[in-house]
C-alpha cells in the first residue's frame, strides 16, 4: 500500500498528469496578485495623460478589487456543466487578459 | 515654468518582467518595437499614444513607471550604474617621471 512500489494511477499507466479542478488558495493568492500589477500598468498609463483607443477599452475591463472571485478563479466554457471552467485550464492563463465572461454565464 | 516641465514624469520606464514565448507573433512584435528582447530588460520611451497602445498590447508582460526626462537611462548608461565599484582609485602614474626618460 505504501512505498516507492505501491499502485498508483501514475504507477500503472505511465504518463499521467492530472490538473486539480480548482486553483489551490496559494494559486489564487497568485492569480490576484497578477490581476493587481496589470491593474498598475493600466492606471501608470492612465496617469500619464494620454488619450488612445486602448486605453479606453483597457479602462473598461473591471479591477481586481471590484471582479467577482466566480470570474477571478474560473471562466466560460460552452462545453462544460454549468459553463464555467477553472480559469487555470485555460492555456497561457497567466499572461491573457481573461476578466469579463459572457453576461448571463 | 522650466524646472517643473523638468520634474513632471514624460517617459514610460517599461520593464519587460515576462517573456511573450507561445502568446503570438503580434504581441512578440509589440515587444521588438518597444526595444524589449530579453526579460527584465528596461526601456524609455516618450509618452505617446503609440507607446501606451503598445504597452496595453502586452500589459500582462510589462511592469510600467511614468519618469521625468532626466531618469531616462540608455542601455549603457544602465549597464555603467549596475557596474560595482573597483574598490580603488587610480591616484597618478609614476611613468615618465624620472629626467632620462622620454615624454
Amino acid at each position: 500500500m505504501f512505498g516507492a512500489f505501491r499502485s498508483t494511477s501514475v504507477n500503472l499507466s505511465g504518463l499521467l498528469w492530472k490538473t486539480p479542478w480548482k486553483l489551490s488558495p496559494t494559486r489564487k493568492a497568485n492569480a490576484r496578485a497578477r490581476l493587481k500589477k496589470v491593474d498598475a500598468v493600466i492606471e501608470a498609463v492612465r496617469a500619464s495623460g494620454i488619450q488612445c483607443a486602448a486605453l479606453d477599452r483597457a479602462l473598461q475591463l473591471p479591477k481586481e478589487h471590484e471582479m467577482d472571485p466566480r470570474d477571478k478563479y474560473t471562466t466560460f466554457s460552452p462545453t462544460s456543466r454549468g459553463y464555467r471552467k477553472g480559469i487555470h485550464k485555460v492555456p497561457k492563463w497567466t499572461r491573457l487578459t481573461l476578466r469579463t465572461n459572457p453576461k448571463g454565464f | 515654468m522650466v524646472a517643473s516641465s523638468l520634474f513632471r514624469p514624460s517617459h514610460f520606464k517599461i520593464t519587460l518582467r515576462r517573456s511573450a514565448i507561445a502568446l503570438g507573433e503580434k504581441k512578440k512584435e509589440t515587444l521588438v518595437s518597444l526595444g524589449l528582447h530579453r526579460r527584465m530588460q528596461t526601456v524609455y520611451h516618450p509618452h505617446s499614444p503609440e507607446t501606451a497602445g503598445k504597452i496595453l498590447k502586452v500589459k500582462e508582460l510589462v511592469h510600467v513607471e511614468n519618469v521625468p526626462v532626466h531618469a531616462v537611462r540608455t542601455q549603457t548608461e544602465q549597464r555603467a550604474e549596475r557596474k560595482a565599484s573597483r574598490g580603488y582609485q587610480v591616484d597618478g602614474s609614476r611613468m615618465g617621471a624620472l629626467s632620462w626618460e622620454s615624454r
